[in-house]
C-alpha cells in the first residue's frame, strides 16, 4: 500500500465516520420519497466527492505547511508520482467513501427515460471528481511556493473557488451540449442527435463518448500537472516543453469546434469577410476560436505561478552565461503563454480578412489595429501583476492584483460612465455599450495609443520595483566586526 | 562528506548567504552558531536540498544536491526548529509510516522500529498519540522519525530548544552515539555550552558570511593542549622559567595563572610540574582547559579555515 494512502486511512477513515456516513446517506435515501432516492445520490456525489473531495484535495498540502510536516515529507525516498497520487487519493478518502456510497445510491435507483445510461452518467461523475480534485490539489501545491499563502485555513477555501471557476469553464460547454442533446431526445422521443461538428466531423452522434473522452483527457492532463508540481516540490527540475504541449492540446481541441461558427460568418453578406486564399479562409476561424482561450490562460498562469525575483534572476543569469538548458527550465509558464498568444496574434492577422463587420453598426473594424490593442491590454496588465509581485512586501500580491484588475475594468469604467465622460472610460475599457452603440465608429487608434501608453506606464512601474529589487538583493550586509 | 562550494542563496526581498564554503570530514559534529537571521537555517535547508541556491553547490558524498536532490536526500536526516508530528498517530504509527517514505523494505520495518524506539528509550509508549506526549518525547520521536533510515548526515536545527536539563542531557549523550556509528552531524543552537559537549567543530555564520570553523576538541599530539596553571602568589620569575621548555608554543601570563599552550603528552606535562615545583614555584594546580565555545564564539574570530 503506498505510505501517503496509509497514513491518511490511519487518520481520516475514524470508526465514526465510516458507520455514520453510510447511515445518514441511506437514510436519507429511505426516508425521502422514491421519486428522490436518485437525486439523493446524485446530491450526495456532488456534495461529498466533489465539493467536499476538491476542498480536502486542495487544502492537504498547505495543511502540511502549516503543521511543519511538509519540508520533512519532501525529503521522502517516494517518488513524485508514488506522492502524488498517494496524497490525492489519501487526501479524498473520506470523501469517496461518502461519494461511493452516493454513486450506488444514484446506481440503484436508476433513471427513468434517460437517454444516457447509468454507467455513462457514473463514468462522468467520476471523471469530474478526479480531474477537479487533481486540479485542485496541483494549484495548491503552485500556491504554496508564493510567500505567506497557506498560512491562513481560510486560503483553502480559495482553491474550492478556482477548482469550481475552472469547472465552470470546462465542464458547462459540455453540459450545455449534453443539455441541448436531451431536449432533443425528449422532443424527437428516440435519438440524441443533434448536430454538433468538431473538424468538420458530426459528433451529435457520439456526444455522449465524445464527451467521456474529452473529459478523460483531461483527467490525464490533470495527473500529469500534479505530477509535475510534486516535482517541483521535490526539488527536480521540469522542462517548460510538456506545458507547451498541453497548451498546443488545448487550442488544437478548441479550434476543432470553429467549423460550428465559421458557416455563419461565411455565409453572412452583413460581415463580407474577403480572405487572402482558401488557407486563410479555412485557418482564421480556428484561431479566432483560440484566442479566448490562450487569453485566459495567460490570466490563470498569471495568477497561480509563482512570480518570484529570484526566479527572474535565475533566470537571466542563465542567459548571460548561455546555460540553454538552465534558461529553459526557468521559463515561466506564463511567459510561454503571452509569447503563444503573440504567434496566434500575428498568425490570425496574416490569415484575417481586410476588414470584417463586427459591430451591431456594422461599420468595418480594422482586425490589426483590435488586436494590438487586445494585446496591449494584456501586456498592461501582465505588468501591472508583475508590479504588484515585485512589490517590497509581496504577501498576498496576486489577490492585491485581482483587486487592481476589478478597479480597471469595472469600477473606474462605470464611474466615468455615470459621469457620462463615456470616450474616457472606453479608453480603459473597450467594451462599452455608450461607445460601439453610436453610428459613428469610435477611434480605434487612439484606443491602441492609450493601451501602448497605459501598458507604457505599468512597465516602466515594473522596471523601477525591477531595480529597486536588484539593488537590495545584492546589498552586501555590513562587514562583520572581525 | 559535505562539500559547499561558493554558495549564494536569495529570498525574493534579500540575499542571505553570500559564496559560503566549506567541507566537512566524515564522523564530525559540527556546531553551527550565529545571530539570529544569520543564515543558519537556510544554510541547512539548503544542505538538505530542500531549497535550490542562486548559485554555488552543495555536495553530499560527492552527489550535487541540484542534480540529484534524492539521492543526497537518501544520505541525509533533517529535523528542523519547528518540526511537526501527526498527533493522532501513536509513536508506532509515526516511526513506520516515516520507514515507509524513506524506503525501508516492509520486511526490515518492525525491527528497524524496535532499533529506533529502544534508542531512544521510547519502546514502552508505542501505543501512545503523538499528540500526548510531553515536549522532550516529542523532540525525540520527530529524531527518531529522520533516522530511522540511517541517514550518513543528520542535520538538526535547535534541537535543543525547550528541552529541560535531563532531556537535553539525553540529547546530547544520542548525538555522541550517532557520531560514534559514523554519522557526520550538523547541530545549530542557541546553548553553546551544550553544544560544547559534544561538538567536534565550530562554525561561524554572520551575516550570511562564514566567520569561523575551526575544530575545537583536538585529538591527538599534533595539536597543543591548553593548560592552565594557578598559583598561591605572584611569581617574578615565571617568565624565565617556562621559557625553558620547548615543548610551551605560548603563554598568556597573568597575577595568579597563566595559560600555557603545551605540545606535549602527559609524561612532559609531569616533568614540567616537577620543574616549576623545583624551581619553588608557589604551584596550587596545573590542569588542562577546554576550549571555551563561548568565548571561541563571542571571542575575535580569526581567518576562516578549510577543515
Amino acid at each position: 500500500m503506498n505510505p501517503e494512502l496509509q497514513r491518511y486511512a490511519w487518520l481520516e477513515l475514524s470508526v465514526q465516520r465510516l458507520i455514520l456516513l453510510p447511515l445518514v446517506l441511506i437514510g436519507l435515501a429511505i426516508a425521502l420519497p422514491k421519486q428522490a432516492t436518485s437525486f439523493v445520490g446524485l446530491f450526495g456525489f456532488l456534495t461529498l466527492g466533489v465539493m467536499w473531495g476538491v476542498r480536502a484535495a486542495f487544502g492537504a498540502i498547505p495543511k502540511e505547511v502549516t503543521d511543519r510536516t511538509w519540508d520533512w515529507q519532501r525529503m521522502s525516498a517516494l517518488s513524485p508520482w508514488t506522492m502524488a497520487w498517494g496524497k490525492l487519493l489519501g487526501s479524498t478518502l473520506a470523501p469517496w467513501y461518502g461519494a461511493l456510497i452516493s454513486l450506488g445510491i444514484f446506481a440503484l435507483a436508476g433513471l427513468k427515460n434517460s437517454p444516457i445510461s447509468i454507467g455513462q452518467i457514473i463514468l462522468f461523475l467520476v471523471g469530474v471528481a478526479v480531474s477537479l480534485q487533481a486540479f485542485a490539489m496541483m494549484v495548491s501545491l503552485q500556491l504554496i511556493r508564493q510567500p505567506g499563502f497557506g498560512q491562513k485555513p481560510g486560503n483553502r477555501w480559495l482553491g474550492v473557488a478556482v477548482s469550481l471557476f475552472f469547472f465552470f469553464a470546462l465542464v458547462v460547454p459540455a453540459s450545455v451540449l449534453l443539455t441541448e442533446a436531451i431536449r432533443h431526445f425528449f422532443r424527437k422521443g428516440n435519438t440524441l442527435e443533434i448536430n454538433v461538428y468538431w473538424y468538420q466531423i458530426n459528433i451529435g452522434k457520439h456526444l455522449i463518448n465524445f464527451t467521456l473522452l474529452s473529459l478523460y483527457l483531461f483527467v490525464g492532463w490533470s495527473l500529469l500537472g500534479l505530477y509535475r508540481s510534486m516535482r517541483i516540490q521535490q526539488q527536480y527540475t521540469n522542462s517548460p516543453l510538456i506545458w507547451l504541449l498541453f497548451v498546443l492540446y488545448l487550442l488544437t481541441y478548441a479550434a476543432g469546434f470553429a467549423y460550428n461558427w465559421e458557416r455563419f460568418l461565411f455565409q453572412n453578406p452583413l460581415m463580407a469577410p474577403e480572405f487572402g486564399g482558401p488557407l486563410q479562409q479555412q485557418l482564421f476561424p480556428k484561431f479566432v476560436t483560440c484566442m479566448p482561450l490562450a487569453i485566459g490562460l495567460v490570466y490563470l498562469t498569471m495568477l497561480i505561478e509563482p512570480k518570484d525575483p529570484v526566479g527572474f534572476r535565475k533566470l537571466l543569469q542563465a542567459a548571460k552565461e548561455r546555460r540553454i538548458l538552465d534558461f529553459f527550465v526557468h521559463i515561466p509558464a506564463w511567459f510561454i503563454n503571452v509569447a503563444l498568444f503573440l504567434l496566434l496574434l500575428v498568425l490570425t492577422l496574416w490569415a484575417a480578412p481586410q476588414f470584417l463587420k463586427l459591430t451591431p453598426q456594422g461599420y468595418n473594424i480594422n482586425l490589426t489595429i483590435f488586436l494590438w490593442t487586445i494585446f496591449f491590454f494584456i501586456l498592461r496588465d501582465v505588468s501591472l501583476i508583475l508590479w504588484n509581485a515585485l512589490s517590497p512586501s509581496s504577501k498576498n500580491s496576486d489577490f492585491i492584483s485581482i483587486i487592481y484588475l476589478f478597479l480597471l475594468y469595472l469600477i473606474f469604467p462605470n464611474i466615468l460612465n455615470q459621469l457620462q465622460f463615456h470616450d474616457l472610460s472606453f479608453y480603459i475599457m473597450p467594451l462599452n455599450y455608450h461607445v460601439l452603440s453610436r453610428s459613428t465608429p469610435p477611434n480605434f487608434l487612439t484606443l491602441l495609443f492609450s493601451a501602448i501608453l497605459q501598458s507604457a506606464l505599468f512597465l516602466a512601474l515594473c522596471g523601477i520595483r525591477w531595480k529597486q529589487h536588484f539593488a537590495k538583493a545584492e546589498a552586501a550586509p555590513p562587514p562583520a566586526e572581525d | 562528506m559535505i562539500t559547499v562550494e561558493d554558495l549564494v542563496f536569495e529570498y525574493p526581498t534579500r540575499r542571505v548567504l553570500f559564496g559560503v564554503s566549506f567541507t566537512i570530514q566524515e564522523g564530525s559534529i559540527v556546531a553551527l552558531v550565529g545571530p539570529n537571521g544569520a543564515g543558519k537555517t537556510t544554510l541547512m535547508r539548503c544542505i538538505a536540498a530542500l531549497v535550490q541556491p542562486f548559485s554555488g553547490h552543495v555536495k553530499i558524498e560527492g552527489i550535487q544536491t541540484t542534480v540529484d536532490p534524492h539521492a543526497c536526500q537518501r544520505r541525509l536526516g533533517y529535523l528542523s526548529d519547528f518540526f511537526g508530528l501527526y498527533d493522532q498517530l501513536t509513536i508506532r504509527q509515526s516511526l513506520h509510516y516515516a520507514a515507509r517514505i524513506r524506503g525501508i523494505q516492509e520486511s526490515d520495518i518492525p525491527k528497524r522500529l524496535l532499533q529506533t524506539a529502544e534508542r531512544l528509550a521510547l519502546t514502552d509508549r508505542l501505543e501512545q498519540k503523538a499528540g500526548e506526549l510531553s515536549r522532550g518525547l516529542r523532540q525525540r520521536l520527530a529524531i527518531g522519525q529522520a533516522i530511522i533510515h540511517h541517514p550518513k548526515v543528520l542535520l538538526l536545527d535547535e534541537p535543543a530548544s525547550g528541552l529541560d536539563p535531563e532531556a537535553r542531557k539525553t540529547l546530547s549523550r544520542l548525538l555522541i552515539q550517532l557520531q560514534s556509528e559514523g554519522m557526520t552531524l550538523i547541530v545549530s543552537s542557541h546553548i553553546l555550552s551544550e553544544l560544547e559537549e559534544y561538538s567536534s567543530h565550530l562554525m561561524v555564520i554572520r551575516d550570511g558570511r562564514l566567520r569561523d570553523f575551526r575544530p575545537i576538541r583536538l585529538e591527538g599530539h599534533e595539536h597543543p593542549r591548553r593548560l592552565r596553571l594557578h598559583l598561591a602568589r605572584p611569581f617574578q620569575g615565571l617568565p624565565d622559567i617556562l621559557a625553558q621548555f620547548d615543548a610551551i608554543q605560548d603563554t598568556q601570563i597573568e597575577n595568579l595563572s597563566a595559560i600555557l599552550f603545551f605540545q606535549g603528552d602527559l609524561d612532559a606535562q609531569h616533568r614540567l610540574l616537577r620543574h616549576l615545583i623545583l624551581a619553588d614555584v608557589p604551584v596550587c594546580a596545573l590542569q588542562e582547559e577546554k576550549e571555551n565555545l563561548s568565548e571561541l564564539y563571542l571571542g575575535p574570530a580569526p581567518t576562516p579555515t578549510r577543515s
